[in-house]
């Protein structure tokens, strides 16, 4: 770590890192956050931070032989946050312009003084030691200096891949690159820089019986990434598009689930989105207290549970991680400037902890930061966001195969399908890509239109087996959607596969 | 952005293009909300942002590039080094087969949505606003959450054939949740309008507290078909995973629900019920949406459904060149005539059933049947002998809206309503359905 005579009076080589090279707008950063900083505490603020980011944006789409679009993005500006009288007011801008700069101050401070005349209870952040550092998420080659044609002529290469196989019509893919050059500036004094890049990589195949007037799709089962180009590289997309296509042929003719109780061996990329929706969301404190009540929901998770509850049977273990390689949500600092950390939510099926900001910690006795202050722009305000939260297998030394065998009557699922679950996380549904039926420990044949249903305890209970860390992966996405307005997170849940004893299976093909 | 300063500036970047054929559009977004929850102010903040997009096109290859901008400031060199880069991309991006040349000059219908007084609305206006909801929740003993949003956008396309496109608008949106201090009951009400003056947000917070006291207490109703009433806002909250059904192209190319057997679509079918309408019409005055569509070809009033069958789905340029058939309709709203029958009536016409308010989480499951799954949230109830008994715990269903519309049986009055997980205005009756199909209880209150 750097210390703050390294960043701030390190002659030229740290002022040069304070501006943004290839940036739009040249600016010092440091000079820039210190004009805010101190425009803020003239007018009273008792607390302020400037976030000075730039996103870039790639996104290549095709279909079939061709390409949709390329699209490329920038945005770069900058958010001002201040407490005053205890409350937030928070104001945002793409121009640098040192007028502009003092209207947002303003109009941040002026907000957080309209609204303080209906505040209950006057904002308290938690202590905090000041930072000053710089981090830069895992990667070997920045997606946004690989040439476009590489880019499409992998994509073309998957699409080819899919329609060599008889009966595969459609197929659709896409590669998307995101980089996040953040700023974040404190009046406490911490100065932190970050460099994030993510890549993602998604395919979709239909086949079509025109005759029958019937579809199925068969979509990849590629996680996105905190990592670079050398991820789509890595992976077997163009394998895995014949796959699909095979796939997606094979469900046209597939045997329709017939609804009942089943044994289910969940995929890690099936089992990934469950653990968002169910516990990842349950966890985060402001919501089991109210504060997304509106839109997102409440929890079934409330403070009275707290270290008591059983969520799950002793094989879960959910862990917090926003320190993991490679995980979406994994960053150096929070944007409250809190280090990344790893702790755990549910520890052998015991609910003990939540997720956790600066200022949620006066909220509840015995909390404490666990960084998860998020905002997805400089224009958007900063509140609590998902880290990423993962099936930890522990020393588990059960295989696949071995959850496999003890199964008489079950389906495997893989992949992503349909997914929705209550307001308080407790009745979920979630469909998937491939579905085997499981007859006496054998994967028989492939099964389609399945959706399971359960209770989230009821389900985490019904767990008796979690295979080894060597068939853990991760799964994740770049859109969790959250707050008013909307906001953005990327996330990663890592597993292995779990088998999950007599869940409440539908078939959701029945024509009415 | 005046109409002259986006001329202005739109002309400007297109004399920086080299290329044949280019295309800017330009998106000015100013916002500014409040949040709020547990009967107090939480998070707010106010943002201006405008997004610069460049389109080029060398010969039929296409690629695009956007940057947020500083305007009306924004500095040449940086608007040239946009068109650059769309340029640069445009070159490397492979030929599109599916190219079709630029348009010209067009004219569009004239529709006013814009309200100065919501654009500029002051922050102390905003929390008194939110105050006045706070106020009347605490005396009602309830805990309200909630958000209140005003915005002003401006859209506008321009090209190097000569077109120019330009739409002003603004929004101000207020809902709440209120929950009762056991936790037992929650309610829910929202309302949105083109102006803040129309944003009444005790009202809005007597609403939501009166539900939440009537759904306390919740009763478990076997899962299964129900006759239901669906006030707009449930209506609503089925619409955003239906528009992708509402494409043209994916219906003949045999992978949506509007497709039929042998290659053919379901065009021109009597699918719904015939009292069933479905239209879009920029200029309602109530739901005002933008004159243009895609690349700028002019959107106008054009009924999706009329009478109970499919009329339209939408072409794209592309597909409507290729299938012989006018672009659009761009349904840049959706607006469902109503019978205007009060929602009590058509309570009263329930012999038993239940009256739906809002659903949650609603994601596609079989694209086949245009099958949805979700959930009810924020007051359920009971409905026999046309009065409403009691609340019922929330549910999961397993439901399509394509044949709910056809489950239609009467509707009442059209209201302005935005889906929970939706952005464009609908105008939307409540409806009373033959059956509404449900597949298991939900314990979330």
């Amino acid at each position: 770590m750097l210390t703050r005579r390294d960043f701030l009076a390190g002659g030229t080589a740290a002022l040069a890192a304070s501006r943004l090279e290839g940036a739009e707008v040249e600016i010092d950063r440091e000079k820039f956050a210190q004009q805010a900083l101190d425009l803020a505490a003239k007018a009273g603020a008792t607390y302020a931070d400037v976030r000075i980011n730039r996103y870039r944006n790639q996104s290549l789409a095709t279909r079939e032989r061709q390409v949709r679009a390329i699209d490329s993005d920038t945005s770069y500006g900058y958010g001002v946050r201040v407490l005053k009288k205890g409350t937030w007011g928070f104001a945002a801008s793409p121009d640098f312009n040192a007028k502009t700069l003092a209207d947002v101050v303003r109009q941040a401070v002026e907000i957080a003084e309209a609204n303080s005349v209906y505040q209950e209870r006057p904002i308290r952040l938690a202590p905090q030691k000041p930072h000053l550092d710089r981090w830069r998420s895992g990667y070997q080659t920045d997606p946004f200096g690989v040439p476009l044609e590489k880019k499409v002529g992998l994509l073309l290469e998957i699409n080819a891949a899919a329609l060599r196989v008889k009966g595969a019509r459609f197929v659709s893919s896409r590669f998307s690159f995101v980089g996040e050059d953040k700023f974040f500036a404190s009046s406490e004094g911490s100065r932190l820089e970050q460099n994030i890049i993510r890549t993602e990589g998604d395919f979709s195949v239909t086949a079509v019986d025109a005759a029958r007037g019937e579809f199925q799709s068969r979509n990849s089962l590629a996680a996105p990434v905190q990592r670079g180009w050398e991820y789509l590289e890595e992976y077997p997309f163009v394998a895995e598009a014949e796959q699909a296509a095979e796939e997606a042929v094979q469900k046209l003719a597939a045997k329709p689930v017939e609804p009942g109780r089943y044994d289910l061996l969940l995929h890690p990329t099936n089992l990934f989105l469950t653990i968002h929706e169910s516990c990842g969301h349950p966890t985060e404190l402001d919501r089991a207290l109210g504060y997304e009540a509106n839109y997102a929901g409440t929890s079934f998770l409330t403070p009275d549970k707290l270290g008591k509850f059983r969520y799950g049977s002793k094989w879960i273990n959910m862990v917090a991680d926003r320190t993991q390689p490679h995980a979406l949500a994994t960053v150096g600092y929070d944007d409250d400037g809190v280090p990344a950390q790893r702790w755990y939510l549910i520890r052998e099926g015991i609910f003990v902890d939540y997720q956790t900001t600066r200022e949620q910690v006066a909220w509840l006795p015995g909390m404490r930061s666990r960084g998860c202050a998020h905002a997805d722009n400089w224009s958007s305000v900063v509140f609590q966001r998902m880290p990423n939260v993962s099936l930890d297998p522990l020393d588990s030394k059960l295989t696949e195969e071995e959850l496999l065998a003890d199964v008489k009557d079950g389906i495997l699922i893989l992949g992503r399908g349909s997914y929705s679950i209550d307001q308080q996380r407790y009745n979920f549904q979630f469909g998937g890509q491939v579905f085997w039926e499981i007859k006496n420990g054998k994967k028989t044949q492939m099964l389609r239109d399945v959706a399971y249903q359960a209770r989230t305890p009821d389900f985490w209970n019904a767990c008796d087996g979690v295979a080894g860390r060597a068939g853990y992966q991760l799964g994740g996405t770049f859109r969790d959607g959250k707050g008013e307005p909307g906001q953005l997170n990327s996330v990663s849940h890592g597993c292995s596969m779990g088998r999950f004893r007599q869940i409440n299976v539908l078939n959701t093909g029945r024509r009415a | 952005m005046t109409y002259d300063d986006a001329r202005n500036l739109t002309k400007k970047i297109l004399s920086f293009a080299t290329v044949k054929e280019a295309q800017v559009q330009v998106e000015l977004v100013r916002q500014a909300s409040l949040r709020f929850a547990r009967n107090a102010v939480s998070t707010s903040g106010a943002s201006e942002s405008a997004t610069v997009t460049v389109t080029a096109w060398k010969g039929t290859r296409k690629a695009s590039a956007s940057a947020a901008m500083a305007l009306p400031g924004a500095e040449d060199s940086a608007l040239r080094r946009l068109v650059a880069e769309a340029e640069e991309l445009a070159g490397l991006s492979p030929e599109d087969p599916e190219h079709v040349p630029l348009l010209g000059e067009q004219k569009y219908l004239e529709v006013n949505a814009y309200d100065r007084a919501t654009a500029e609305m002051p922050a102390a206006a905003r929390a008194k606003a939110v105050g006045d909801a706070i106020a009347y929740s605490k005396s009602r003993k309830v805990t309200a959450a909630g958000f209140y949003q005003n915005s002003a956008t401006t859209q506008v396309l321009a090209n190097s054939a000569g077109l120019f496109a330009y739409f002003p608008s603004t929004e101000a949106y207020f809902s709440l949740t209120a929950r009762t201090s056991d936790a037992t009951g929650s309610g829910y009400s929202a309302v949105t309008s083109v102006r803040v003056a129309s944003v009444d947000t005790r009202e809005t917070a007597a609403i939501a507290a009166r539900k939440a006291v009537e759904s306390r207490g919740a009763r478990e109703l076997a899962p299964g078909a129900y006759p239901a009433i669906l006030e707009p806002q449930a209506l609503a909250d089925l619409f955003p995973s239906f528009r992708p059904a509402l494409a043209a192209r994916s219906a003949d190319e045999g992978r949506s629900v509007f497709s039929a057997a042998e290659g053919k679509t379901q065009l021109g079918q009597k699918i719904f019920a015939p009292g069933v309408s479905l239209y879009t019409d920029p200029q309602h005055a109530v739901v005002p949406a933008s004159p243009f569509g895609e690349d700028g070809y002019p959107a106008a009033k054009s009924y999706f459904a009329r009478g109970g069958v499919l009329e339209s789905l939408s072409s794209s340029r592309f597909w409507a060149q290729k299938t012989g058939r006018r672009p659009g309709p761009y349904f840049v709203n959706l607006i469902m005539e109503g019978e205007g029958k009060p929602l009590a009536d058509l309570i009263a016409s329930v012999e038993r059933g239940l009256l739906l308010t809002r659903f949650w989480y609603i994601r596609s499951v079989d694209p086949r049947q245009g099958l949805v799954t979700g959930l009810t949230r924020d007051g359920t109830f009971y409905i026999e002998k046309g009065q409403i008994q009691h609340s019922v715990k929330n549910f999961r269903f397993n439901e399509s809206l394509v044949r709910l519309l056809g489950e239609v049986e009467a509707s009442g009055a059209p209201q302005r309503v935005t889906a929970t997980e939706g952005s464009s205005p609908l105008l939307l009756p409540p409806v009373k359905v033959r059956s509404f199909r449900f597949t298991s209880i939900s314990d979330a209150v």
